[in-house]
């Protein structure tokens, strides 16, 4: 028989069972629950983004018109003044975000676990008004029950369930024909038994495939991200499939018995999706520790204590190193309340941020190991890819830092500029300021490069396995088993 | 005889290779997950300690700093480890660690360690608890789910129940013969990882250590013999080994993965949380809109000093022997404390609505009651967490109204830099935790405590009735 009536066959055999059509009705009602709930959140956090962008464009709005147009900013006047320099830094202040990419409907990834936004201004990123703040400062607000037990996205179904469905449906192809007698005619046919079992696991593979790609696909019409970033996802999703397909093919070409073929593949099920990520979390912890928050907290706010009270050759000499093309005599003229405020900003995040990055980069180096120590589980790989695609995962997090240390330093020059300068703030100044892009990739095509190397590593390891499971068919037809 | 068919399990066991890796492996897994975890501990403790210490010092070293300046400067707290959490991780991972103490707000748990690691931690973190309640169920299902079958296939059920073995008889005995060498596993894995647990139990342990620890054994017991039961069950109603297999791995997927995350999912639609910023906007909006002891403008100001005028019988501030401004900041902290306490109340309140909903789901999933009652003997849960809140908020009001006390009574009005008497520090005392009692912890997880109850009364009487076997 050639494959193609055989997969007809196998197929018709399969869905004449009804636990076949409950298996993938079950699938299917579990794939929409996802992502079902990962739209709904996304949705939600995208709508409190455009409610705070809205509020701050009509708080800019309404100060705009409070400082009247072409005022320069009072020299003198006090932090509460009308005029006065926060006024001008809530002028300058925006919502940082991180834009919920179109695929985190699919992939929640630790969007949950990660903050999503921060309001930045010319004002020191580390301190909020009264205390230094570090990353993790202001963890999103959680339930730490839901956070424990998981996301119920689309990427847990495929990363967790499918294979236990491929599992379930394949461990027992030849098994079964063995027990019950019926090999021997099989073999009397004259198909190759290779055929036969590929036929069945394929027929497999291909309703489960089915059922997920058509509900990812369904998804990706919804929620429309960029043709690559969307084909790559359903590359994934489909490598994953065939990988675990390939190694049910592999385990039943084994030969033995299906409660044996079957514990096989649930351990294996076990090792890639618990055992192995809780080792890599284990060692990797304890390889690449990172400093502890409360000792970093310690130093940064013995390092700045007293700061406005400092004298000038502490706060003003390094500003005017820092930034020359500012420098004023102020031998002759005292700092104003304004410039004395800029400079403490200025001096506050000079003093905290390499502490601060020293952390980060802690955390980076632990996050790149788990990425190198996941290429070897197909279960973590596919599940980093899918996160990395939807922009949902630590790496993309701590791109987004850096942005938001980059950015922050532009919007201080600006009112370092204005304070300094008495540049006039004019509408046309205000709608020449940099927007921040929500919407960027800032991890600036790594979680790409990642899905292309998943893709590349599960296909790779597919045709190894179909290939080890092939020859051991062949032997085992052979040997006359 | 019951004796005896417990005993014919245990030879069994020892006879074949693979049941006998397998118990080796669950010795094997949870010595190192026991291991594992009281070094994390132990690193842990140590830091937290080290950063005590060195917050105290700091605060002690102020000197002559004036009292308000002091009350800005603050401290930072940690949240204490428990024992029991050296077996039973909870919550921790995705709970603030640090509290940041100081006037004029009240801060959240910040930092907590799930932020610091990558995707691999989603999938679960190797410690006991996990290893128990996720993972020995699985090797549990493997162990157990020919149990029966194997008898019926050799023919020895028929010839056992002409021994004058009953039905019944036969699935005790094989349910206290599996269970006696599941629990005997854990023993020796817990005996072999005494070096590791045991000094933790001596530095972090409270009073009601040992009869947390106790109940807890009871519980992870209970589950695990619950498992045994459902395995043993379904392995005498079901003929075919694979299918047996199946349908239970099929279960425990749905029980340990599906149900806990469908839960949550369903809580988090019926119950939604605030974002930070939102919380934050609204908590600085009704602080704004009140009072907050800075506002020069503000009503409340004017006619709280023309209060302390009055009591004073005085017709000017400056007459006034007291630091007007104290009384000014401490009613200021009073009422941001309220406001924020009522905002925290509120979030406090939405997040145990979820954990209602949470509760009654686990009906359909013994694993979430049992962690649920895991986490709260280790003190690991959101109940926990928030009674480690209340005591900080309390502590942190004390000691910011011991500050304004001072300041009110040893300075003028308008004086911001006056020094404070080098001894102050040491009489505002550390921050001590009060760790809840086990009736407490237990009050809070009545419900999934009944859900287990119920559960091992349904598998009990399904044991009970074997009939199942006569039916083969």
């Amino acid at each position: 028989m050639t494959w193609a009536s055989l997969v007809a066959l196998e197929w018709r055999a399969l869905f004449a069972q009804r636990s076949a059509h409950l298996a993938m009705i079950a699938l299917v009602v579990c794939g929409g629950i996802a992502v079902t709930h990962g739209s709904v959140l996304a949705r939600s956090q995208r709508a409190e983004i455009t409610v705070l962008q809205n509020e701050r464009a009509r708080t800019a709005d309404s100060l705009r018109r409070a400082l009247g147009v072409g005022s320069p900013i009072s020299r003198d006047t006090g932090f509460e003044g009308r005029a006065g320099v926060t006024n001008l830094d809530d002028y300058l202040a925006v919502v940082a975000d991180q834009r919920p990419h179109p695929l985190q409907a699919l992939s929640i990834g630790q969007r949950d676990v990660l903050p999503l936004q921060r309001t930045v201004s010319g004002r020191s990123l580390f301190f909020d008004g009264s205390s230094i703040v570090f990353r993790g400062s202001q963890p999103e607000i959680r339930n730490p029950e839901q956070q424990m037990h998981g996301q119920f996205d689309l990427a847990f179904v495929v990363v967790y369930l499918v294979p236990l469905v491929l599992i379930a449906t394949g461990y027992s192809v030849l098994a079964d024909d063995r027990e019950t007698g019926i090999l021997p005619v099989l073999r009397a046919t004259g198909t190759p038994l290779m055929r036969v079992v590929g036929a069945r696991i394929i027929v497999r593979a291909l309703a489960v495939a089915a059922a997920i790609i058509a509900l990812v696909v369904v998804s990706l019409v919804t929620v429309a991200p960029s043709a690559v970033d969307g084909t790559l996802w359903l590359g994934v999703v489909t490598a994953y499939i065939v990988w675990w397909a390939a190694l049910v093919y592999a385990c039943v070409a084994l030969g033995r018995s299906a409660a044996f073929t079957a514990s096989v593949l649930t351990s294996i099920w076990l090792l890639a999706v618990v055992l192995w990520p809780a080792a890599v979390t284990a060692v990797v912890e304890r390889s690449y520790p990172v400093p502890p928050r409360a000792a970093l907290i310690d130093v940064a706010r013995d390092s700045v204590y007293g700061l406005w009270d400092w004298p000038r050759e502490r706060t003003f000499a390094p500003f005017w190193d820092a930034h020359p093309e500012l420098r004023r005599d102020t031998s002759t003229a005292r700092p104003s309340y304004a410039e004395h405020f800029v400079v403490w900003h200025d001096r506050f995040t000079a003093i905290v941020a390499p502490t601060a990055a020293r952390f980060n980069d802690a955390v980076a180096r632990r996050d790149a190991a788990t990425r190198a120590l996941s290429t070897i589980d197909p279960a973590l790989f596919a599940g980093q890819a899918l996160s990395a695609l939807a922009r949902s995962d630590l790496m993309t997090q701590l791109a987004y830092e850096d942005s938001l240390v980059a950015f922050q330093g532009r919007r201080a020059a600006i009112a370092n500029r204005m304070t300094f300068r008495a540049e006039v703030l004019t509408p046309a100044v205000f709608a020449s300021l940099e927007p921040w892009r929500g919407d960027a990739d800032f991890a600036g095509g790594r979680g790409r490069r990642l899905a292309y190397w998943c893709l590349l590593t599960l296909f790779g390891t597919s045709v190894l396995l179909v290939s080890i499971g092939t020859r051991r068919i062949v032997r085992l037809f052979d040997s006359g088993s | 005889m019951l004796w005896l068919l417990a005993r014919k399990e245990w030879v069994a066991v020892w006879r074949d290779r693979r049941l006998l890796s397998m118990v080796g492996v669950v010795i094997v897994m949870l010595t190192s997950a026991i291991f594992l975890r009281a070094s994390d501990m132990r690193t842990t403790d140590e830091e937290r300690a080290r950063a005590k210490a060195a917050f105290r010092a700091a605060w002690l070293a102020q000197g002559t700093r004036n009292a308000h300046e002091a009350a800005h400067y603050g401290t930072v707290v940690s949240r204490p480890l428990t024992a029991v959490s050296a077996f039973e991780a909870g919550m921790e991972r995705y709970m603030g660690t640090t509290v940041t103490l100081v006037a004029h707000q009240q801060s959240d748990a910040a930092f907590p360690p799930a932020g610091e690691s990558g995707a691999s931690q989603r999938f679960g973190e190797l410690q006991p608890g996990m290893v128990i309640t996720l993972l020995l169920p699985l090797v549990i299902i493997f162990l157990a789910h020919e149990s029966v079958a194997t008898e019926r296939r050799g023919g020895t059920t028929a010839l056992l129940l002409t021994q004058n073995v009953s039905p019944i008889g036969l699935l005790l005995g094989k349910t206290i013969g599996l269970s006696s060498i599941v629990l005997s596993a854990c023993v020796v894995a817990l005996v072999a990882a005494l070096p590791a647990w045991w000094p933790l139990v001596g530095t972090l342990g409270n009073s009601d250590v040992a009869l947390r620890l106790v109940l807890l054994a009871a519980v992870w017991g209970a589950y695990l013999v619950g498992w045994i039961a459902a395995t043993v069950v379904l392995s005498a109603r079901v003929q075919e080994r694979p299918r047996a297999l199946l349908a239970l791995l099929l279960a425990w997927a749905v029980s340990s993965l599906l149900v806990p995350r469908i839960a949550v999912t369903v809580a988090a639609a019926a119950h939604p949380l605030p974002t930070r910023l939102t919380f934050n906007r609204a908590v600085a909006e009704e602080v704004r809109r009140t009072f907050n002891g800075h506002d020069a403008d503000s009503v409340m100001m004017a006619m709280i000093e023309r209060e302390q005028l009055a009591r004073y019988g005085v017709k000017s501030v400056a007459e006034l022997p007291i630091n007007l401004d104290g009384i000014l900041m401490q009613r200021g902290e009073e009422n941001t404390s309220r406001v924020y306490n009522r905002h925290f109340a509120s979030l406090n309140g939405r997040v145990l609505r979820q954990r209602a909903v949470i509760q009654w789901m686990s009906v359909l999933s013994p694993y979430l009651a049992t962690r649920s009652i895991s986490s709260a003997l280790a003190g690991a849960d959101y109940s926990h967490h928030v009674r480690f809140m209340q005591q900080v908020e309390q502590y942190r009001l004390r000691f910011v109204q011991q500050l304004n006390a001072y300041q009110t009574n040893t300075s003028k009005t308008g004086d911001w830099s006056a020094p404070s008497k080098s001894t102050l520090w040491n009489e505002i005392s550390d921050f001590a935790y009060e760790a809840p009692s086990v009736r407490w912890s237990l009050g809070h997880v009545q419900v999934e405590l009944l859900v287990l109850g119920v559960v091992f009364a349904a598998l009990t009487l399904a044991l009970l009735r074997g009939r199942v076997l006569t039916n083969a």
